[in-house]
């Protein structure tokens, strides 16, 4: 166990939020299939950052993969699906308040679940868990530090450096649309009229104050969203 | 209220013909926050013109239109990269006042060609019942 907490502070590179993923790249790195992510998406187990959009295909952040690696895990331990929800909600909830988010634990035994702060952590100098345990039985713990060495096994994190920079996702922006940065146009805008013949300089004398970078990221994007899938988002 | 979707320069252009128009962009805070959208659109009783499809989607176009918003989307015929701009125009300026007037009677969404306006209320969606319970 120690050894994979290592590894993850040495890899050091995944901050949380980071990095866009294909419903198809994301069954790839969480070493599942889009079959099953499409239908805990259906299911609201584990629900995609985007959700597929006019054909589109549905796009996962960075957390969601944790918490798919999550689901991958506890599924075995023959939770009935209201705790494997609870577990998912647990598991949002402290990615976003704690800042030493890898040494937290998720323990799930039979009658409940519990979230642990490791004993390194707490001033006492023992484990204390967040909600109390009813059960007795052996629990199945994770260390959240373990799911991102799964992601790391599943495959190449892409980091898309471009889409950091240029392009964001606010649920308070667009219902949670990709937009350009510090703008409210949408990258299925710039592509329409990327689509319908503009070149990115015509684009780019459109939307005054916006970078000529950000156009092209904002094409680019577009255009691996929807990669592989044969259709468009584009409004015609 | 032009979306940041509509070019500045398209609404320049109808301002210099006296038509009252105001860009998302000018409007401080409503970049970040489509609560302020609604906001400011509801308090200039304004119509929130767009070239998004994507508005009549659900959670963002429910939440405007639920809290009063007016939209119009611009469905742009197939021309010229270089006349693009002036088609916005043409059909903002054309069709302007109807809109006014089919919007009055309550918040609705006008899908908005060279042809027609085809007024569709939050009623007419498929996902409204569900949006409800």
């Amino acid at each position: 166990m120690k050894k994979s907490r290592k590894q993850t502070k040495k890899n050091g590179l995944l901050p949380l939020g980071v990095g866009l993923y294909l419903n198809t790249q994301a069954a790839k790195i969480t070493q599942t299939t889009s079959r099953k992510l499409t239908y805990w998406a259906k299911t609201k187990l584990v629900e995609p950052h985007i959700h597929r959009r006019n054909g589109g295909p549905s796009v996962y952040a960075y957390n969601d993969l944790l918490a798919i690696r999550v689901m991958e895990r506890i599924r075995d331990s023959g939770l009935p699906l209201q705790r494997m929800r609870r577990a998912i909600k647990y598991f949002y909830s402290y990615l976003g308040d704690e800042s030493d988010w890898w040494n937290l634990k998720l323990v799930v035994d039979k009658k409940d679940l519990l979230a642990v702060i490791p004993r390194e952590k707490t001033v006492t100098g023992k484990d204390e868990t967040v909600i109390a345990s009813r059960g007795g039985q052996k629990p199945l713990e994770l260390v959240f530090a373990d799911l991102v060495n799964d992601l790391l096994a599943g495959g190449k994190l892409e980091e898309y450096p471009e889409i950091k920079k240029y392009i964001n996702i606010d649920k308070k922006v667009h219902g949670g649309e990709p937009v350009i940065s510090k703008t409210r146009i949408k990258t299925s805008v710039i592509y329409m009229w990327y689509k319908r013949g503009l070149s990115v300089e015509q684009i780019y004398d459109m939307y005054y104050g916006v970078e000529k970078e950000a156009i092209q990221a904002a094409i680019d994007y577009e255009k691996a969203l929807n990669k592989n899938n044969g259709k468009t988002n584009i409004i015609v | 209220m032009c979306d940041a979707a509509i070019p500045v320069q398209v609404v320049n252009a109808i301002r210099n013909i006296n038509i009252a128009a105001i860009h998302i962009k000018d409007v401080p805070g409503a970049v970040t926050d489509d609560k302020k959208v609604i906001d400011v659109a509801n308090t200039f009783e304004a119509i929130i013109v767009t070239i998004d499809k994507d508005f009549t989607q659900k959670p963002l176009f429910a939440s405007m239109v639920e809290n009063g918003s007016r939209v119009v989307v611009l469905r742009l015929p197939k021309c010229a990269p270089e006349e693009t701009m002036e088609t916005i125009a043409k059909l903002i300026i054309e069709n302007h006042r109807k809109w006014q007037n089919l919007l009055e009677p309550e918040p609705a969404i006008i899908s908005c060609n060279i042809y027609s306006n085809r007024v569709k209320k939050l009623k007419d969606f498929p996902w409204y019942d569900e949006c409800k319970s």
